[in-house]
């Protein structure tokens, strides 16, 4: 696996270096204005969830898979190491931002908002999810499917809209319940419990993600 | 003599391509050049070698072993150019090559280096900016640097100019004076095959002409031109294909030696080159 991400890591050296810093610096910028961690953490984990997708994308743009499963190697070894680069990508990205959010001259956000455990874990599930649903689309589709999946997003908003029209303010209510359910759960469970469960259900998220991108894989024809 | 590779009943249906039951044996120590025309099915065939596409049914094995249960094993004993090499665009090559080197445990850094000497490969320049043959000539020294076993080239000689192509098929050569290795190479430059393989295997529309010795082609195949008469019932059963000219009847023929005898007055045998079989069976008028 370490071959993997190592030779992933050379291949796209350039590319990630371009994102790794630009995306990071706009997000500090932009999280350092806001005084609520919330907003930056939702946008900031939909864009750090599209870097991975954006370098393996290239790799199909060029063409590239074929060569790289003609390497000792299995299509399962190869999604694995994808799977953890991506992570490993995320996780950098978002310390990087966050740090730079902080550090931001002018900023609203200090530590204890930027990492505390409700913000850390949101992010986390935020990128769980959008990560989650679109490497399978990726697999499956190639660029076209991130493309669905941000049409996707946007006929979700919209339907979100009309429903909101339609039947009035109680859809806002049920939504805004949500968290406050999550609350209760946790404040029962208590901040350590909370996040133990969290975590627990996104790796279970991941771990879906990957059987069914494995899956797509296994078929796919170079 | 010991099969590098093994390829038995091999099945692969795309909508309009059928790849219908091919097999064949590249024994060690042997070139094996897999001819046919554009469309043939030859690249399909390579990538079902690789896993690269589904199977939908037939077995591969090299060295002995099943690919699909051995896979990482067996590739880590391939060597592999594609007809049309694609790397990552933007990557320098000698990134690509470090990148590549972990995968193989024989890798040989040095040889790679003199590889890429001997190439003229530009080493500190992006994949992007290589014409076509040096694009090629670094897949080829990816391929030939990690000690492989079986070389796998799809069309390596294409977009290579005569006198690399020629040094090309003497390297080919020179590797197998390890009587370990073999080759497997396909290309619809039927000189190549002329020069330098010592089995031929012919694919026309998906399906399997032949698989034989390249002496076995020159015995047996056979080229037969003359009047209409050709065409008359002891003969036409032993044709595999006909062509009508104006000057009279060219019938392609893979039993030489049984219809030497019977040959009508007029009628001239000429041995059939592995161009004129391809040619025949891409134009010829009916197949038996």
């Amino acid at each position: 696996m370490l071959k993997h991400i190592l030779k992933d890591l050379r291949f796209h050296r350039r590319f990630l270096l371009t994102f790794g810093v630009f995306y990071p610096i706009y997000l500090g910028f932009f999280g350092s204005r806001l005084s609520t961690p919330t907003v930056a953490a939702i946008i900031g984990a939909f864009l750090y969830a599209l870097v991975p997708i954006m370098v393996f994308s290239r790799e199909d743009k060029f063409k590239a898979v074929g060569f790289s499963l003609s390497l000792p190697t299995t299509r399962r070894e190869m999604l694995c190491s994808r799977y953890v680069l991506s992570w490993i990508m995320m996780v950098v990205l978002y310390l990087a931002g966050s740090l730079l959010m902080i550090a931001m001259p002018g900023g609203k956000l200090g530590p204890a908002k930027v990492f505390g455990l409700q913000t850390v874990l949101l992010t986390l599930a935020m990128m769980t999810l959008i990560y989650a649903a679109l490497m399978p689309l990726f697999i499956r589709f190639g660029m076209v499917g991130l493309m669905v999946f941000l049409v996707a997003m946007q006929v979700l908003g919209v339907v979100f809209m009309l429903l909101r029209m339609a039947i009035g303010k109680s859809i806002i209510n049920a939504i805004r319940a949500l968290p406050r359910l999550i609350g209760s759960a946790a404040a029962a469970l208590g901040p350590a419990g909370a996040a133990a469960v969290v975590i627990v259900l996104l790796v279970a998220v991941n771990m879906i993600s990957f059987v069914i991108s494995a899956h797509l894989f296994a078929r796919k024809e170079f | 003599m010991t099969a590098a590779l093994e390829v038995r009943n091999l099945r692969k249906r795309y909508k309009g391509f059928t790849l219908d039951g091919i097999s064949f044996t590249v024994p060690s120590g042997t070139i094996m050049g897999l001819v046919g025309a554009n469309g043939a099915g030859k690249t399909t065939i390579i990538k079902l070698i690789l896993n690269l596409v589904r199977r939908d049914g037939g077995a591969v094995e090299v060295f002995g072993r099943d690919l699909l249960a051995s896979e990482k094993e067996i590739k880590a004993r391939i060597g592999f150019v594609h007809e049309t090499p694609a790397f990552v665009e933007d990557a320098l090559l000698k990134d690509l090559a470090a990148a590549v080197a972990p995968f193989y445990p024989k890798w040989d850094g040095s040889l790679f280096r003199s590889l890429a000497a001997e190439f003229g490969l530009p080493l500190n320049k992006k994949f992007k900016t290589l014409s076509h043959g040096t694009k090629m000539k670094f897949s080829l020294a990816l391929a030939l640097a990690h000690g492989a076993d079986l070389l796998v080239l799809d069309e390596p000689t294409s977009g290579l100019d005569p006198v690399f192509r020629r040094e090309l098929l003497e390297r080919l050569s020179g590797i197998l004076q390890d009587e370990g290795k073999a080759v497997l190479f396909s290309t619809h430059i039927t000189t190549d095959l002329e020069k330098t393989a010592d089995y031929i295997t012919l694919i026309h529309d998906g399906a399997l002409v032949f698989s034989l010795p390249k002496h076995d082609v020159h015995d047996s195949w056979a080229v037969i031109k003359g009047g209409a008469e050709l065409l008359s019932p002891p003969l036409r059963p032993l044709f595999r294909a006909v062509r009508e000219t104006p000057y009279g009847v060219e019938a392609l023929t893979s039993a030489a030696e049984k219809i030497k005898a019977g040959l009508p007055a007029g009628a001239v045998l000429d041995r059939a080159s592995v161009e004129d079989i391809m040619l025949f069976f891409e134009e010829g008028t009916s197949h038996a």
